[in-house]
C-alpha cells in the first residue's frame, strides 16, 4: 500500500525529520500542535496542521482521542509517533489498529511486550539472552522494594517499567534513600508515560552503553545495522553518541548482532527498533531493553550505513518487504552525534526556556544538523528541552571528532542556555579522544563544569559588548532607531485570522 | 573621520565586573580595559553580528540583547553579559543596609511545584531537599544551601512558578 498522507504525532526536531522523509517520498504531512506550539517549526513545515489541545502533554501530544480525531478529520492513513510521547504506547497502537490507521512502528502486541521492561527481561532471560541481575516483577509496596534491593545488593537502579529516557530513573545507594526515590520515580514515570510501575536492577557503575539498530519487516526478515555507542550520559540520558563503538572488534560485533537478532525474533517485533546492551570492560554484555521506536541518535547509523531509517519505517509499516539482507549491510567511516539541549551545564543541567534570539546553524563537509528551532522561536517549558542535533561524519573517528568540534564552534544559539560549549569540551577531552567512554564519563572527567574564559576571549567579549553598547547609546542620543524594527501585523501575536477563516 | 569623546561601560560576566573605555578615532576604536590599551576595528555585519579585528586577529562576535543582558557567542562559546550601571553612592549604601537576614530558596526555572518537603518552623540541614519543582518533564530538587529554619513556605504543590520566584524562605539557625 502506498501511503499518501501521514500524521506526525510529535513536535520539535524529530517531527521535522519525519516530515522531511515524507516529503522525499511524496507523502503529504499533517502536524499536530499544542496551544504553545502554534509558531513551532514542525507546524511551518507540514502541509496541514491542527491544534490538539492545551500545553500540558497529557492534554495535547499524549491526548489519544484528540490525535485520532485529527487523523480521521485529515484522512491521514498513518501516524508516525517520533520518539517519546506516544511512540511506545501499546494502547495507542491498539487504538490505531482498531481505527484502521497505520501506526508506523511495531504492532501493539510487540509494543506491550517490549514496553513492559520487566516482562521483556523475563522473556529474554528465558530465551537465553544475558540480562542484568534484578527484579523479574514490578515492585509493589516499599517493603517489597527493600527486600528486593537487599537481595540484589546496593547500589541499585530504580527504573520505570514503561519507558526510557532517564524518566523515573534513580540510583539508590542505601536503604534510607529508597522510599523517597521510589516515590519520586513513580511520580515521574506516571507523568511521562501514564504508568507508575517501577522496578529495581543491579546498578553497574561504569559500563559502556552499546545498542544495535534493528529493522524487521512483517514477513519475519530481521537485519541489524550495526551498533552505536551511547556511553556519554547525564541524568541517565545520552548526550553524545557514535558509530561504530571503539570497544567492539568484529567477532564481538557479530556475536552481539546475533543476540540482538534473537531478541527481535523472540519478541516477534517488526519495524525499526533498538536493542540496548550494557557492556563491561571484559566484553560481557547484558540485554537492557528494546527501544521500540526511532531513536534520537538514529542519524549516526544513517551516516555510516547509508540507510534512511525513517523511510524504512514507512516502507515496513506500509507492508513492504525489506529489500536487502544482512550481508548487504555495510558500514563506512565514523559518525558522532551531539545533542543540543536547552539546559545549563554549569547548574545541574537545569532546563532553560525562553526565546531563541538568534540561531546560526553549523555547516561544512560531513556535517548534518537536525534542528527543531529557528531565530525568534519560543522554547516552551512544557516539553523535553532538546533543540537540535549536530551529527558529523568522517572517514575515521578522529576526522569525525574534529569535524564535530569545528561544527560546534560555528554554532550560535543566543537567548537561552544551551549545552554547545559543554559539548565542545567533551569532544576535546583527552579520554574522549582516546575512546575511553563509559557511563560515568561526565562525573569522572567533566563535572563540575564552567565555560573557560581566557584573556583573549574576555577581551573580545568586552570589546563586542562595548562597541554594541556605544552604537546603541549614540543611536539613542541622535534619535535614531536602535534596530530597524519593521512592525507587521504578522508579528502582533495571537488571534490574527484572514477573512475569519 | 572625527574623533568622538570616549565612553566607559561596565559589564558583569560570570559574576565579575569589568570596565571598558572606548573612543572612536578615524574609524578605529581605541579601547582600554584591565589596564591594557588596544586598537580595534569593528564592522557591523548585521544586527546580531559584529566582525572585529584586533591587530590581524579576525573575530566574529554574535550578540543579541534582552533587557540589561547581552548574549554573546564567540567560537561557539556563549556568555551572558550584563551591563552594570553605577548606582549613586547613597543607593548603594541603602542596598547594603537592606541585605536580607533571611534568604529565599527560589525556583531556578519556570515550572510546577510538585511537592513541598518541609514545614514552617522546621530546622533543615544543609543539602536537605526542601521542595520539588518539575520542568520539562524532569523533577528538580531544591536543596537547602545551609542549616537553617524554615521561616515561610511561599508556594504549594500544583502552583506554576517563574524562574526566581521564592519557594521557601529560610532564616539562619546558629
Amino acid at each position: 500500500m502506498k501511503l499518501k498522507k501521514v500524521l506526525v504525532a510529535n513536535r520539535g526536531e524529530i517531527a521535522v525529520r519525519v516530515i522531511r522523509a515524507c516529503r522525499e517520498l511524496g507523502i503529504s504531512t499533517v502536524a499536530i500542535y499544542s496551544e504553545v506550539d502554534r509558531e513551532s517549526l514542525h507546524v511551518q513545515m507540514a502541509d496541514e496542521a491542527l491544534c490538539v489541545g492545551p500545553p500540558a502533554p497529557l492534554e495535547s501530544y499524549l491526548n489519544m482521542d484528540a490525535i485520532l480525531a485529527v487523523a480521521r478529520k485529515s484522512k491521514a492513513q498513518a501516524i508516525h509517533p517520533g520518539y517519546g510521547f506516544l511512540a511506545e504506547n501499546a494502547d495507542f497502537a491498539r487504538r490505531c489498529e482498531k481505527e484502521n490507521v497505520i501506526f508506523i512502528g511495531p504492532d501493539s502486541r510487540a509494543l506491550a511486550l517490549v514496553g513492559d521492561k520487566v516482562a521483556s527481561r523475563v522473556t529474554m532471560s528465558r530465551a537465553g539472552i544475558p540480562i542484568i541481575p534484578g527484579m523479574k516483577e514490578k515492585g509493589s509496596d516499599i517493603g517489597h522494594f527493600l527486600a528486593e534491593a537487599e537481595q540484589i545488593g546496593y547500589p541499585v537502579l530504580l527504573k520505570a517499567s514503561a519507558g526510557g529516557g532517564g524518566k523515573g530513573m534513580r540510583v539508590i545507594a542505601c536503604p534510607e534513600e529508597l522510599a523517597q526515590a521510589v516515590e519520586a520515580g513513580k511520580r515521574e514515570a506516571k507523568g511521562a508515560f501514564g504508568d507508575e510501575s517501577v522496578y529495581l536492577e543491579k546498578y553497574l557503575p561504569a559500563p559502556r552503553h552499546i545498542e544495535f539498530q534493528m529493522l524487521a519487516d512483517k514477513e519475519g526478515n530481521v537485519v541489524h545495522l550495526f551498533e552505536r555507542e551511547c556511553s556519554i550520559q547525564r541524568r541517565h540520558q545520552k548526550i553524545v553518541e557514535e558509530a561504530p563503538s571503539v570497544a567492539l572488534d568484529d567477532a564481538l560485533r557479530a556475536e552481539m548482532g546475533e543476540a540482538a537478532i534473537a531478541v527481535i525474533k523472540t519478541a516477534r517485533y517488526t519495524n525499526a527498533g533498538t536493542v540496548e546492551f550494557l557492556m563491561d570492560d571484559e566484553g560481557h554484555f547484558y540485554f537492557l531493553e528494546v527501544n521500540a521506536r526511532l531513536q534520537v541518535e538514529h542519524p549516526v547509523t544513517e551516516l555510516t550505513t547509508g540507510v534512511d531509517l525513517v523511510k524504512q519505517q514507512i516502507f515496513i509499516a506500509s507492508g513492504r518487504k525489506l529489500n536487502f539482507q544482512q550481508r548487504d549491510v555495510n558500514r563506512f567511516g565514523h559518525a558522532i552525534e551531539c545533542r543540543i539541549y536547552a539546559e545549563d551545564p554549569t547548574n545541574g543541567f537545569m532546563p532553560s526556556s525562553g526565546r531563541v534570539l538568534f540561531l546560526r546553524e553549523p555547516g561544512g563537509p560531513g556535517v548534518r544538523h537536525d534542528c527543531g528551532i529557528y531565530s525568534g522561536c519560543q522554547v516552551p517549558v512544557h516539553y523535553d528541552p532538546i533543540l537540535s542535533k549536530v551529527i558529523a561524519w568522517g572517514i575515521d573517528r578522529e576526522e569525525a571528532r574534529r569535524r564535530m568540534l569545528s561544527a560546534l564552534q560555528e554554532m550560535v544559539i543566543l537567548g537561552i542556555q544551551t549545552s554547545v560549549g559543554f559539548l565542545q569540551d567533551i569532544v576535546s577531552q583527552p579520554e574522549f579522544v582516546a575512546g575511553n567512554t563509559r557511563t560515568d564519563f561526565l562525573e569522572k572527567y567533566m563535572l563540575p563544569w564552567k565555560q573557560e574564559l581566557d584573556q583573549d576571549l574576555l577581551e573580545a567579549i568586552l570589546l563586542g559588548a562595548a562597541v554594541d553598547a556605544q552604537g546603541k547609546s549614540r543611536a539613542q542620543k541622535e534619535g535614531l532607531p536602535v534596530r530597524e524594527r519593521k512592525i507587521s501585523p504578522w508579528q502582533m501575536g495571537g488571534g490574527w485570522r484572514i477573512g475569519g477563516l | 573621520m572625527a574623533k568622538t569623546a570616549g565612553r566607559s561601560f561596565q559589564f558583569s560576566i560570570e559574576g565579575k565586573v569589568h570596565r571598558v573605555s572606548l573612543a572612536c578615532e578615524s574609524g578605529r576604536w581605541r579601547v582600554q580595559m584591565g589596564g591594557r590599551q588596544l586598537e580595534a576595528d569593528a564592522w557591523p555585519i548585521s544586527d546580531n553580528c559584529l566582525s572585529l579585528k584586533l591587530g590581524n586577529r579576525s573575530l566574529t562576535v554574535y550578540l543579541a540583547r534582552d533587557r540589561e543582558f547581552r548574549y554573546i557567542s564567540i567560537d561557539g562559546k556563549q556568555f551572558r553579559v550584563e551591563e552594570v550601571r553605577e548606582l549613586p553612592k547613597d543607593q548603594a549604601f541603602l542596598q547594603m543596609q537592606s541585605a536580607p537576614a533571611a534568604s529565599a530558596v527560589v525556583s531556578p526555572m519556570p515550572g510546577q511545584v510538585v511537592k513541598i518537603h518541609v514545614l514552617q518552623g522546621e530546622i533543615v540541614e544543609r543539602s536537605q531537599t526542601l521542595a520539588i519543582v518539575e520542568a520539562m518533564k524532569m523533577e528538580n530538587e531544591l536543596k537547602s544551601p545551609r542549616r537553617a529554619r524554615v521561616r515561610k513556605i511561599c508556594a504549594s504543590p500544583g502552583d506554576l512558578v517563574d524562574a526566581g520566584q521564592p519557594i521557601v524562605e529560610l532564616e539562619l539557625e546558629e
